[in-house]
């Protein structure tokens, strides 16, 4: 069985030189497993989707097509039940046919900085910090054997990190990467893995080229890069201004070959997805709808995609008719808000999900004022689905853009 | 927070003080909008540990005088079932009281309410077995709260229909999940190298799938865990109370009652209320 690999099926190549940036139709395939791009992957704590088992996901993504991430923060405690059990972290969390990607941060949380030690990462877990060199990660990645794996980084960067503190985590993450890849190299468990390389720099342009610049030697080697290190809190990643964001991705862009896999998690904004897919991302993560989840919001915002000048556009149309609600932003409403107890209508009108389907606004409602965890699992199946269609309705319009 | 006299049960809300009488009248206003097939009766319930006679006397006598009042205020009478509910605490006279004038009400099914509130075994099986003797035998009976495997299955011994409890899927909720022999905390250390299903031949798509050292990880964390053990115990009791009704199918209920029991109490050391329920049925345990 070959590793996983990555393709661009389509993207602007009009003058035969494939450009770096610009939206992108990609495919990643793993034996009989493949997730076209843009796509994100499935954001879970503890092994699962949060609130969802297996079997009811299997209800939300019928076809066998999808990533999780496994963050490492919840994962780390399944290192010595996995040594025992054999067979890696998939099986282990009843996820076997799917794909798999390790990664260093909970992204949806918000998660304290530092207490690193030199080369020592300090992965902040439930049960307190624990440092782990890049051997203990290394000897953990053998063990959990992902489809695909982010090598050990210090990336508890943000907007108020010094210029020093993000040359550290620039200089750390370069070694530690280099470090990771050997031992990739060496072991025969982690044939059937592949690697993504972090991309530190904070918001410094400099020292993300610095970062991308040194990766990029090892291309070969690496079956993407994981756009690292720019919060560490994921409850307030949808206040990240996209001017500050953009243009260093953008920039950063221009230094990474163009046929691997871009990736960046943390939930952004369906409208900032769409400004990094129009720079170049092909992969995010679940992270957004999860945090909508959280506030006990469903996402209902109405879109129109186009695509014009070598990328796409995004109108909202929100035509949400309840005036009277207060909502927190353009999309999604807030189902504990009382305006919801006698609305007798789906979340969203349109929608085909199991829980629009069979479920009012105001049995929703009922659920989660009285805290009963039915409302969380229905909100998480509505948000999961809508958040697939919105991908789902990217991918069509670059693929009709491609075939025009 | 709640407060009764004869009109109804006043409730205090906890959160703002507010109070809101819940008549016999307006509960089966209620439930003839949710419209389930099987509704109850409002009824007066002492507790069965109080050594208070003269109130569970009252409590017993309302308990009729508000069934007629739910019995007229019942307006989808051919489509929804009001159960009257026998009480009379452990009361052996009451309990005959409270189900002979029942009887003479025009109902579909009767429910055995008042027990599960903390009485002795001895005494719980006494009171279920005299309701279900002076219950019409073609009328379904309903025991309320009874939701632990052993108690299911002496119940039914004693002649009891139905059930209702929220003990498997509050359980789940703690961690913990049913098995043949009982029950295990799946919160416990030694379940973190268990790479066994829950229950070893299990049905349930939780046994298909995951280890009793997966959940072991999830289960004081995940709200997923809460689903799985669900799942799980759900089923337990499905299969079980399907068990019953397969063995009295084929006449061999009491071979069934054995088997449980061994798996239960594989050092046969039965509990003496069951031994004595069981012996009152003709059913004797080796």
């Amino acid at each position: 069985m070959d590793p996983t690999q990555f393709s661009v099926v389509t993207g602007d190549k009009s003058n035969g030189i494939p450009p770096t940036n610009g939206p992108r139709l990609g495919s990643l395939k793993h034996s009989n497993s493949q997730v076209v791009t843009p796509a994100f992957m499935y954001y879970t704590k503890y092994g699962s989707v949060p609130y969802i088992s297996r079997e009811v996901f299997e209800k939300i993504v019928p076809d066998d097509q999808a990533l999780f991430n496994f963050p490492l923060p919840t994962c780390l405690s399944f290192y010595q039940p996995l040594k025992e059990f054999k067979r890696g972290l998939n099986s282990f969390v009843g996820l076997e046919k799917y794909l798999s990607c390790c990664s260093i941060n909970d992204y949806a949380v918000d998660t304290p900085q530092g207490y690193n030690k030199k080369d020592n990462v300090a992965i902040k877990t439930k049960c307190g910090n624990q440092l782990i060199n890049h051997e203990k990660y290394m000897d953990i990645i053998e063990v959990f054997k992902p489809t695909m794996y982010v090598t050990l980084s210090i990336s508890d960067i943000n907007l108020d990190s010094s210029p020093s503190a993000i040359e550290k985590s620039v200089n750390i993450s370069n070694r530690l990467f280099k470090s990771c890849l050997e031992r990739h190299h060496q072991s025969e468990v982690l044939k059937q893995s592949c690697v993504i390389a972090p991309i530190q720099g904070g918001y410094n342009v400099q020292e993300r080229i610095r970062s991308a610049a040194f990766l990029s030697e090892y291309h070969n080697d690496i079956l993407g890069f994981l756009f690292d290190g720019f919060f560490t809190d994921g409850t307030i990643v949808e206040e990240i201004p996209s001017d500050l964001i953009l243009p260093v991705i953008d920039k950063t862009m221009e230094y990474l070959p163009y046929d691997k896999m871009k990736i960046i998690f943390g939930a952004w904004t369906p409208s900032l997805i769409i400004d990094l897919i129009n720079s170049g991302v092909d992969m995010f993560d679940s992270s957004f709808p999860y945090i909508t989840t959280e506030r006990n919001s469903a996402l209902i915002f109405d879109y129109n995609l186009k695509y014009k000048n070598e990328s796409i556009i995004m109108d909202i149309s929100n035509c949400e008719t309840d005036k009277n609600v207060d909502n927190l932003n353009e999309y999604e409403i807030c189902l504990t808000n009382t305006s919801h107890f006698e609305k007798f209508v789906p979340i969203k009108d349109s929608c085909t999900c199991l829980t629009c389907k069979k479920h009012t606004r105001s049995y929703i409602h009922h659920l989660l004022v009285s805290n009963e965890l039915l409302g969380s699992i229905l909100l998480t199946i509505h948000n999961l689905h809508y958040f697939n269609q919105f991908f789902k309705d990217i991918r069509e319009v670059l693929t009709n853009a491609n075939s025009n | 927070m709640a407060e009764i006299n004869e009109e109804g049960v006043n409730f205090e809300s906890p959160y703002d003080g507010t109070q809101s009488l819940l008549t016999p009248e307006k509960s089966i206003q209620i439930q003839n909008a949710i419209g389930a097939d099987i509704i109850m009766q409002l009824d007066d319930v002492v507790p069965t540990t109080s050594k208070d006679d003269k109130r569970m006397e009252e409590a017993t006598y309302r308990t009729t005088r508000w069934l007629d009042r739910c019995l007229g205020a019942h307006e989808r009478p051919n489509e929804q079932n009001i159960f009257p509910i026998v009480q009379g605490g452990l009361i052996e006279d009451l309990r005959r009281l409270s189900a002979n004038l029942h009887l003479e009400r025009k109902v579909n099914g009767y429910a055995i309410g008042g027990l599960v509130g903390g009485e002795e075994k001895k005494d719980f099986w006494k009171m279920v077995f005299l309701s279900t003797n002076l219950l019409p035998c073609d009328k379904p009976k309903y025991v309320m709260g009874v939701g632990f495997a052993v108690d299911l299955v002496i119940c039914c011994a004693l002649g009891a229909d139905m059930f209702d409890c929220v003990f498997p899927t509050r359980t789940a909720r703690f961690g913990c999940a049913l098995i043949s022999s009982g029950q295990i905390s799946l919160r416990r250390k030694r379940f973190r190298m268990d790479f066994e299903p829950i229950e070893k031949n299990c049905s349930c798509s939780t046994c298909k799938t995951y280890t009793r050292a997966y959940l072991h990880q999830i289960v004081s964390t995940e709200a997923v865990s809460c689903s799985l053990l669900s799942v799980h115990n759900l089923n337990y009791q499905m299969q079980l109370m399907k068990g019953i009704r397969e063995s009295i199918k084929v006449n061999k209920f009491p071979e069934f009652v054995q088997e449980f029991m061994t798996n239960m109490y594989p050092d046969k050391n039965y509990p003496q209320w069951c031994l004595d329920a069981l012996q009152s049925v003709n059913i004797e345990l080796k």
